[in-house]
Formats: C-alpha cells, structure tokens, sequence
C-alpha cells in the first residue's frame, strides 16, 4: 500500500517528466503514448507549450488533489470502515511538498526570490494572499507532523479547515470564467469538509 | 538541468523549420499564382508583400501558434480550438461595415483583399493572462478598409463582432462557464486609424485556420490579446463608446483600452513580467507591448492607471 501510495503521488512528476522529455522517446513508447492520446483527450506526445503555466498548474492541481484525498480518510473511516489513517501523514506531507514547489515557484521565478515583491504581492492582490495563507498552513502543519510534535500541536492541524477554504477559494480565482469543471472540484472539497462537520 | 538541455533541442529544431519558412514563400507565392490560374483553392497559400522591417523578433512557431489559443467560442480550454475547429466553414463568409460610414459595404474576403492588397506584419502578441508570442501575420490595415468606406463626423468607435453560429461554435450553445456571445470588441476611431491596426487574413503565409480565427481578425498589437476579436462578421462605426465583451463581464479586471502596461497589474496578478510561449524564463513585459513610438501619442492626455 505504501508503495502505491508514493507512486501515486509522484505520478504528476514522472507525467512532467514524459512531457518534456518527447524528444528522447523511445518508438515503442511514442506509439504506446499516441495510442492513449487517441482514446482520450490528453496531450502526451508534445512538450507544453507555456512550459511554467503547465508547471505551476500542474503542482498546485497535485497539492489540491492530494489534500482532498488525505481529507478523505477520515470519513472513509467512519462510514465505510475502512481503515488508511497511517497513511494520513504521507500523504498529507505529498500535498505539502506539492504546495511547496507551486509557492517556489512563484516566489523564485514569478518574484526571483524578491521577498520585497512576494509580500507586495500578498498585500495588494487577494488571489495571492488567499494562496499563500493556505500554504502557510500546510508548513505549519508539515514542520508539526513528526509523532512528537504533533501529540503538542495536534489541534492546531485544525488549521486544515480554514487551509481548504482558502484553495478553494484560490482555486476559482484562478481562472477567467467558473466552468461546470471548477464548480465539482470545489463542491468536491467542500463535500468532504460537511463530512467532517456532520460526523461531529 | 536535464530538462532544460531536452528542451532546448527542442527549440532548435523549430527554429530551423521558421528558417525555411522564408525560403519557403517564394515557392507558397509560385504556388499561389498557380492556384489562382487554376481558379480553385488546392493550397490555402496567400499573397502578400513581405515585411521589410523586421525587428529582430523570433517567431513562435507555426504549431505553437496554431494549437494553444484563447478561443472560448470553441472552448475555455487552450488546446480544444484546434481539435473542435473541424466543422468551422470559414470559406463562405460576409463582412458587412456599415453604421456612422459614407457608404455601407458586404464584402466576402477575395473582394477585400482584391481591393486592399494584403502585406505581412511581424508583431508581438500578449495575453493579458501573461503569456507572450510572435506572429508573422499577413493582413490589410484596417485604415485603408475604414477609409474605403468612408468616415464620417460622427466616426468616433468601431464596434467589431464576432459570428454567432452554436452549430459552428459549439461553446455559443453553453449557458454556463462561459462568457457572453456574440463577442464584441471596440476601438477609438484615432486607434483604429493607427497604422499598426491590422484586419489579419493569415499567418506564416497562409491563410488563417479557424482556431486563429478565420477567416478575418483584428489585431492590435500594443494591447491585450483580447482586444484582437476573431472570426469578424461586422464593423460598425458608433458616435459614442461601443461595447467590449470582458470589460462587460469584468470591468475591474479588464479595461475598454487594454493597453499593455508592465506598471498597471490585473487585480489577480502582476503584468510586469511575461512568459514567451515555450520559453522557461519570463521576460520583461513593454510599455504599449513595444510599440511606444507608434502609439503613445494618442494617449498623451490619458491617466493610463484610471482608463486601463
């Protein structure tokens, strides 16, 4: 399980990686590739065009997915009995590290490590004060999430709640027009927060 | 490290295809007298004068261009345009001009381009969403089209619109998560004028593709890419402001001027910086997108912080 788990996560890296390595493809895996892409619609065989949009995008959707996916456990518990509590961690600690790469880079190629610039930023435009609130949170939660630490700090992890509103919020922002896609994402979210609320 | 050597074997590679791009006109010219001999449309090759002053821009390449467009008649999604493009008949089209004008004309695009001949204009491209491009396009000022038809006193904006047609742009039918259509966009009649204002018919020589918005577009290129409607169906001169679509729908967020401005941030994010299209560093954003010496004049007596 363990090692499905990080291969699961560490799948939006190696799908970077396969797209801006098409050059060195190997035939084989070119046709293997050309033959999904033909079955749904996904660009595999071509390397981003706005190659930091794609980054940037592409961590900060891993960050969401995966925070939602830890959020999951809980009421999988509870209302399934299935128990992935001891998994909780790991993955909590991937939607940080996937988090911590979308801030990065902002604050290292957006700003060039301008801290002047990332606070003027966080000050002046909402979108980026929501972003980086909600990633202040999951620090505070990564850097308190060893055993003992967390027995001292286990109630401030409630911080999760207000880090979710923010991405959500972050999230819609994010974009020019609110699409049906965007709406499920962040119904989804929310969802798994009521889960939460209702059990208590 | 690694990524960035695959990339730039990558980009080399592409630059040597916009290398044979010029070498290749002279045959797309030959090719396209022998079209017009023959009188049928074999190869969508135009003709055109070629740009003389280029300013030391490196083009974007053709598939960039043609496969990563903000065209939400088709989709919201930037690589949809090109795949759901299929349908789109730009072959048989109008254009009517007409409003505050001496005389009111509907044209199809050979009787346009019959009478003003096409040229090519290198320019640059910014999104207001940040990112950048270069684009060789070949098209007629829109001046000598306005002065064809002939202003008035009460010539004061030009309202463009774009075709309304759910069967061609399957996003029209959408209700919801999109923006409203038709789309309209609007220019001051002195923008309009301006010399650099293109009526764009093609790019890299040939004619435009749908998702680039044929089979005629406007581009302008010191403002935001959205000021740039595609897929024309009329022009129409207005005594008074005309209508902008993403102005209406967020007027905060986006101006009626949209002039590219590295000092005036989109309330989201900052305009200061710009990423070129498959590059991976950002580069520097230019006042009016470089096109200062063009076109500052006219907006010498503008608070650009107040009418962005």
């Amino acid at each position: 399980m363990r090692i499905l788990i990080w291969l699961g996560a560490l799948s939006p890296l190696v799908y970077a990686a396969l797209r801006f390595s098409v050059e060195f493809h190997p035939q084989v895996l070119h046709d293997i590739l050309v033959s999904i892409e033909s079955y749904i619609h996904v660009t595999l065989t071509k390397i981003p065009t706005d190659p930091l949009k794609f980054l940037s995008d592409l961590v900060g959707n891993s960050a969401l997915w995966l925070l939602a996916i830890t959020l999951l456990l809980t009421p999988l518990r509870s209302y399934i009995g299935i128990n992935f509590l001891k998994y909780r961690r790991l993955l909590g600690l991937f939607a940080f590290f996937y988090a911590l790469l979308h801030a990065l880079m902002f604050i290292g190629i957006d700003q060039q490590f301008d801290l002047i610039g990332v606070n003027h930023e966080v000050v002046s435009k909402p979108f980026i004060a929501f972003g980086m609130g909600a990633f202040l949170i999951l620090l505070i939660m990564a850097l308190t999430s060893t055993k003992k630490l967390f027995a001292k700090f286990r109630s401030w992890h409630k911080m999760v709640y207000i880090a979710v509103v923010l991405i959500a919020i972050h999230y819609l922002m994010s974009h020019k027009t609110i699409t049906l896609t965007h709406v499920t994402v962040v119904g989804t979210l929310f969802l798994l927060l009521a889960l939460r609320l209702v059990k208590r | 490290m690694l990524i960035r050597k695959n990339y730039n074997q990558i980009g080399s590679s592409e630059i040597t295809e916009e290398s044979i791009y010029y070498q290749r006109r002279d045959l797309m010219k030959l090719a396209a007298s022998a079209v017009a001999l023959a009188g049928a449309p074999l190869f969508a090759a135009l003709s055109f004068e070629r740009e003389k002053a280029n300013r030391g821009l490196e083009l974007t390449s053709y598939d960039q261009i043609t496969t990563y467009n903000n065209f939400y008649e088709f989709s919201t999604d930037k690589e949809a345009p090109a795949r759901l493009a299929k349908n789109f008949k730009p072959k048989a089209w109008t254009l009517s001009i007409g409003g505050e004008v001496q005389k009111k004309v509907t044209l199809d695009i050979d009787q346009l381009l019959k009478l003003i001949p096409a040229q090519e204009r290198i320019y640059r491209f910014r999104c207001v969403e940040g990112w950048s491009m270069v684009v060789p396009w070949v098209g007629i000022p829109l001046a000598s089209v306005l002065k064809h038809v002939g202003l008035t006193s009460k010539s004061k904006f030009v309202e463009f619109q774009t075709l309304f047609d759910p069967k061609q742009f399957p996003a029209q039918g959408q209700t919801f998560g999109t923006i409203s259509f038709p789309y309209r966009e609007g220019l001051r009649i002195d923008e309009a004028m301006n010399p650099l204002t293109l009526l764009a018919v093609g790019l890299y020589g040939k004619e435009l593709l749908p998702q680039n918005g044929a089979p005629i577009r406007l581009v302008v290129p010191w403002k935001y890419g959205f000021k740039s409607i595609k897929s024309i169906v009329s022009i129409t001169l207005h005594e008074s402001q005309t209508r902008s679509t993403w102005n209406e729908m967020a007027p905060k967020e986006y101006g009626f001027f949209a002039n590219v401005n590295p000092s005036v941030d989109h309330p989201r994010w900052s305009q200061a910086r710009e990423r070129p299209l498959g590059r991976f560093f950002k580069q520097d954003t230019l006042m009016f997108n470089g096109y200062g010496k063009e076109v500052a004049h006219m907006y010498k007596n503008v608070d650009l912080r107040k009418f962005f």
